[in-house]
């Protein structure tokens, strides 16, 4: 166990350095110098420019660059905005916890609804399966942008209950925002999930000691809750860290299409803005939070079943 | 995941005789697979046949006939500059596909030949492509795209090329896997000692045989770069206004604030059904339920309760 | 486990939606243009009476790049910096110039300006604000270091002096009286000298901050979504202190985020709105749209020609592309009826309000025209410009120039041009009117033009003189230089309307700049509110220090 744990360790600080040396690579490869983006719309002198370009660091050569940056980033300094001056940890600061409150009311809806539907669908074969079926096959194929768009158009511009855009002030305010854009985020996902939960309870109920204990004469509701709910939840976890990590990156559209001021939409707007520092912050940021889930989920599904213990890699 | 396999292989001499290749397909599809693989080739057909069939020049614009309903000369009605919206649905359904059509065929171009090598050679050569996947895989396609865009500007070119770089691993982790089931097969042994080269022995039998697992995880691929163009056009990264796409129409904020449902709930409404066509068909010719979430490690053995 | 046919179901709950959406789609909502509901004659909302604990207020797309007020020219920086920084002078709702750091000011002559500074003007730290401060700000606009986006304007000023214990004297190369209009904007903004100084290049940072005279101090600022002003408890002149006692701007970029936020009261208004967000707001229960008549703001929404080298170059090809553009079309249906179409780029929002209205009016008909396809076409043909490519550029961010630009297609294409339109993201965009490489891509790109205060001759010069700031394509015309100097020599507001008239017949022909429309000023203030200007006279002046509650 701790051998996969460290191993799993190694693997996502890896990745991490092979993900950060992209992302910091890639964007000086841009046409245009980064410089110009502090200068708005004004003409510098060419003293000024270079003086910038000194301040800025950007008459080093590559590598060092990086390694400055990267010797930063692990004291903290994640460097300054280019476009505000600010320090880019309060810019990003402010937009994280939006988004990962954004985030955590998306599981809490996935949750809630994908493991009931499909725990109905499997405690209630025929036509209650069928129409979850329907349902879920239906919503694996909404698209966050298609489901915002639709939530809009339904809850907030004709019916009102919600704002269209933007999250409000204080904490009752921003969670009224907040729950379309949740809803759309959820849509593709309880689809996900449903299938997973009715698939997991199934095959456990389908597994003999299941049989024998209910032949046995032990009531129903104490074999679901102790064989069958119990063994079904290491896939459920799993899948539910997966599909965390998935949703992140559904952050980029879905903030845009409601104006939530999180981390997706300051991607998007610092990437139009060429904004280097917080471009490749935020960027590292959703990296590393889609490759904690996935190696949380790796480490859970471990820890419950003792047989996947062992480090090797499979595939 | 275990892989069944539809056909024999394909040296097999004198078969007997199979039922014609369509009824084939009809059994193997099922009845909602039918319907999904009509409607897929019914919007191949209009995307192909557009400038025939469409009633106006997309392009049009009358302003003063701006949102108005359905009517006998609109018969879904215009959009925000007066254009006709069925004209342009028709016109959409060329950009929509064509994006995804791409991603998947570089993205194959790349992946199985990687796939392959890996899978034959195993030992250095499958761990290094192993770790390559696993860490292209890390990276969010979608970010990636926003990435190209914000370096070359935005176009359809940047957001196909990071997509199917971001599409790789997807596709060829399954071809890696089925590959390797494949590679330890006797027959595979026996085509090696008849003294066929590693290529051949690759594409012409293992490749062929794996074939309906590659192509039905293709489809499903075709369908997710679908839904991630889309979502990259809505943003306005991939393809521009005024060229008519399903992704560029839904992202009309006018028609969502003034209220005008139909310019939006349409071209999104044949996303959806495109999508859904799209994973049902894949899913009947890959002779199994698809989980992409959880596939995303491919396990030689059960894992539990995963399907 | 066999599905059972879920596609049936999803083909019957298509059509059934799509029939629901085919009854409801379309014509539910008004599409009736909007209405302008105040006449030019009234300058600002009804005056307040009583103090605000906190006001909340648009404050444009974006946050200010810098809360240095010679930084950056556009709507956040001027709609929020007049009210910390004050100018010189102060120019009112009905953009008359009035005292302000300077009590009075005269010109002896046309090279000198003379400028009388009130003693009891004071920073927020308290020290005075003595002519060494005033020389200082003023002469940053002249440092190349600064890099002053009102540099061009200090183009004819030879020397800054302080030339009295309470006085500054302005020299200039030639007669001008027309510079000292810029003392009533930004290009004005008196800072403090010492605090300027020390902070060095970090100074307007939004960690370092400025130290101005105005009203309003910043007290936070987090660089993406939210500025918060606090009022200044020692300002020098209590008769115009503010009446709120902090005033939050928040920044959104989505037309239905700002009508959202404005009617659930997150906001208590705005300026500068959207177009598209006019449905919504004119049915706001809780607030009042404002929509003005037509000439309400200095607005103009024009297509700048970037270089004469390619199919652009031939004026014939221009005028034929101003004559097929639908203005009339694209106000109603883009603008939702609040814009008008625009025929010189100096239209009626620079003249109505000036005594010399009856000439420049009397001009300013002899242009305006229908649109005529079919002769446009002819002229193109005269051209040999049939078939030719022809590239636009606009900010892909706003979706009122996305959908101009996809019209400008149409009409080129309806003439014979091949249009290419490009969207670009807001740097590249704000790049095409600094760097001469990025606008050489392009044959021409959208602007949504403007200039603080109704002067016309600035107008014409900064894009149709040699030397103007706007001037990317390097028109030039001997009798529009020569008539627009001799504008900016004269003092009589007559005799000046002759001359600027005579260069704007030239420049009409000549369409260095195509101007399409010109919008009309949208308000919006919460009922809550009440003292907001209706003018455009909010850039770059302490409006906010009069906005109470009613």
């Amino acid at each position: 166990m701790g051998r996969l744990a460290l191993s799993r360790l190694g693997g996502l600080v890896t990745t991490l350095l092979l993900s950060s040396l992209v992302i910091f690579g890639s964007l000086y490869l841009a046409p245009g110098s980064p410089e110009d983006v502090l200068f708005g719309s004004r003409t510098p002198s060419a003293a000024t420019r270079a003086a910038v370009r000194r301040q800025l660091h950007l008459n080093q050569p590559l590598p060092v660059r990086y390694w400055d940056w990267l010797t930063g980033v692990l004291h903290g300094d994640l460097g300054r905005s280019m476009v505000t001056g600010q320090t880019v940890s309060s810019r990003v600061g402010d937009g994280l916890g939006v988004t990962l409150a954004l985030v955590a009311l998306s599981m809490l809806l996935v949750v809630l609804f994908g493991v009931g539907l499909g725990t109905a669908a499997a405690l209630r074969p025929g036509p209650v399966d069928s129409a979850a079926n329907t349902v879920t096959s239906v919503t694996v194929a909404v698209p966050p942008f298609v489901a915002s768009t639709l939530l809009i158009s339904g809850f907030a511009v004709h019916l009102g209950w919600f704002p269209a855009s933007g999250i409000g002030t204080g904490a009752l305010g921003e969670l009224r925002g907040l729950v379309l854009p949740a809803c759309a985020l959820a849509v593709i996902n309880c689809g996900f999930l449903a299938r997973i939960t009715r698939n997991a309870l199934r095959e456990q109920l389908a597994r003999e000691h299941v049989q024998t204990a209910l032949v046995r004469g032990l009531p129903r509701w104490a074999v679901l809750r102790d064989h069958v709910f119990r063994n079904a939840v290491p896939p459920i976890v799993t899948a539910v860290a997966l599909l965390t990590s998935g949703m992140f990156a559904s952050t980029l559209v879905v903030e845009t299409a409601f104006a939530v001021p999180g981390i997706g939409m300051l991607t998007i707007s610092s990437v139009a803005q060429k904004d280097f520092p917080v471009v490749q912050a935020v960027s590292l940021l959703l990296v590393a939070a889609f490759v904690i889930c996935n190696a949380a989920s790796d480490l859970i599904q471990a820890l419950v079943d003792p047989r996947l213990r062992t480090a090797g890699r499979t595939a | 995941m275990t892989v069944t396999l539809d056909h024999p292989p394909a040296t097999a001499p004198g078969r007997p005789a199979t039922p014609g290749r369509l009824a084939r397909a009809r059994t193997a599809l099922g009845g909602s697979g039918s319907a999904a693989a009509l409607f897929l080739l019914a919007v191949l057909l209009v995307a192909l046949a557009a400038p025939l069939l469409a009633p106006y020049n997309p392009d049009l614009q009358s302003l003063l006939d701006a949102y108005a309903g359905p009517s006998g000369a609109h018969l879904l009605g215009t959009d925000g500059l007066g254009r006709d919206l069925l004209s342009r649905l028709m016109f959409g359904a060329r950009t929509s596909l064509l994006g995804p059509a791409l991603v998947v065929s570089v993205a194959l171009l790349v992946g199985i030949p990687l796939a392959l090598a890996a899978a034959w050679f195993g030992g250095l050569v499958h761990a290094l492509v192993a770790r390559i996947f696993d860490l292209v895989y890390a990276l969010p396609g979608l970010l990636l795209a926003v990435l190209a865009v914000a370096l070359f500007g935005p176009g359809l070119v940047p957001a196909v090329a990071a997509l199917s770089i971001a599409y790789v691993p997807f596709l060829a982790r399954i071809v890696l896997a089925a590959a390797r089931q494949q590679r330890v097969n006797p027959y595979v042994d026996a085509l090696c000692v008849q003294g066929f080269g590693a290529v051949r022995i690759a594409v012409r039998h293992i490749l062929r045989n794996i074939a309906p697992v590659v192509v039905g995880q293709a489809a499903i691929a075709f369908g997710y770069a679908l839904l991630d163009l889309a979502s990259l056009s809505y943003l306005g990264l991939a393809v521009q206004a005024p060229t008519a796409d399903w992704g560029v129409m839904v992202s009309d904020s006018n028609a969502l604030m003034g209220g005008y449902w139909l310019p939006i709930l349409a071209p999104g409404l044949l996303i959806v059904l495109s999508v859904l066509s799209l994973t049902v068909v894949g899913a009947r010719i890959s002779g199994e339920r698809p989980q992409p979430y959880l596939r995303r490690r491919s396990r030689t053995r059960p894992t539990g309760a995963a399907a | 486990m066999r599905r059972r046919t879920p596609r049936a179901a999803l083909l019957i709950a298509a059509l059934a939606l799509l029939a629901s959406a085919c009854g409801s789609g379309g014509g539910t909502t008004a599409k009736a243009a909007a209405q302008s509901n105040f006449s030019s004659a009234q300058v600002t909302t009804a005056p307040a009476k009583g103090p605000l604990s906190n006001l909340t207020w648009y404050g444009d797309y974006r946050a200010p790049y810098s809360e240095d007020p010679l930084k950056t020219a556009d709507y956040p920086e001027e709609t929020i910096l007049g009210n910390v920084c004050e100018s010189v002078l102060r120019t009112g709702a009905d953009y008359s110039l009035n005292p302000g750091i300077a009590e009075s000011w005269s010109q002896p002559d046309g090279e000198h300006l003379v400028l009388d500074l009130d003693p009891r003007a004071t920073f927020s730290d308290g020290h005075p604000v003595t002519p060494a401060d005033v020389v200082y700000s003023l002469a940053r606009n002249q440092n190349p270091a600064e890099a002053s986006n009102y540099a061009d304007s200090y183009g004819d000023v030879t020397s800054i002096r302080a030339t009295g214990a309470e006085q500054v004297t302005i020299t200039f190369s030639k007669p001008d009286y027309l510079f000292v209009r810029n003392l009533g904007i930004l290009a004005g903004a008196v800072v403090e000298k010492a605090f300027a100084v020390k902070a060095g290049p970090n100074f307007g940072n939004a960690d370092t901050g400025v130290v101005c005279s105005g009203p309003y101090t910043i007290a936070s600022f987090d660089g993406t979504n939210t500025m918060v002003l606090k009022r200044n408890p020692h300002y020098w002149d209590p008769s115009r202190a503010a009446r709120s006692a902090t005033l939050t701007f928040r920044f959104l970029a989505d037309p239905s985020a700002i009508a959202n936020a404005l009617t659930s009261g997150s906001l208590d208004g705005a300026f500068d709105l959207p177009p598209s967000t006019v449905s919504t707001l004119s049915r706001a229960s809780d607030g009042k749209l404002y929509v003005g008549a037509a000439g309400s703001t200095t607005q103009n929404i024009d297509l700048i020609v970037s270089r004469f080298t390619g199919t652009l170059g031939d004026v014939r090809v221009r005028q034929a592309l101003s004559m097929a553009i639908d203005r009339a079309g694209i106000a109603k249906t883009l603008f939702y009826g609040t814009a008008d179409p625009l025929y010189a780029v100096a239209g009626p929002g620079f003249w109505a309000s000036s005594p010399a209205e009856p000439i420049y009016s009397a001009a300013y008909q002899k242009l305006v025209s229908a649109p005529d396809v079919a002769a446009a076409a002819k002229l193109v043909r005269q051209a040999g410009a049939t078939g030719r490519q022809l590239s636009i550029g606009y900010a892909a961010d706003s979706p009122a120039q996305a959908q101009l630009a996809e019209v400008l297609q149409q009409t080129g294409d309806s003439i014979g041009l091949k249009v290419t339109i490009t969207g670009l993201p807001d740097q590249q965009y704000g790049d095409l009117f600094i760097d001469p490489k990025a606008r050489s891509a392009y044959d021409s790109f959208l602007t949504i033009n403007y200039l603080e205060f109704p002067e016309t001759a600035d107008m014409y010069m900064s894009y149709a003189t040699k030397a103007g700031i706007q001037n990317f394509n390097g028109y030039t015309d001997p009798t529009v230089e020569t008539d627009l100097a001799k504008a900016q020599a004269t003092q009589d507001v007559q005799q000046r309307a002759r001359y600027v008239t005579a260069a704007q017949a030239v420049i009409a022909q000549d369409l260095p700049w195509i101007p399409i429309v010109a919008p009309r000023a949208l308000v919006f203030q919460n009922k809550a509110v009440t003292g907001a200007p209706l003018t455009f006279s909010y850039m770059d002046n302490a409006w906010a220090a009069a906005v109470g509650a009613p």
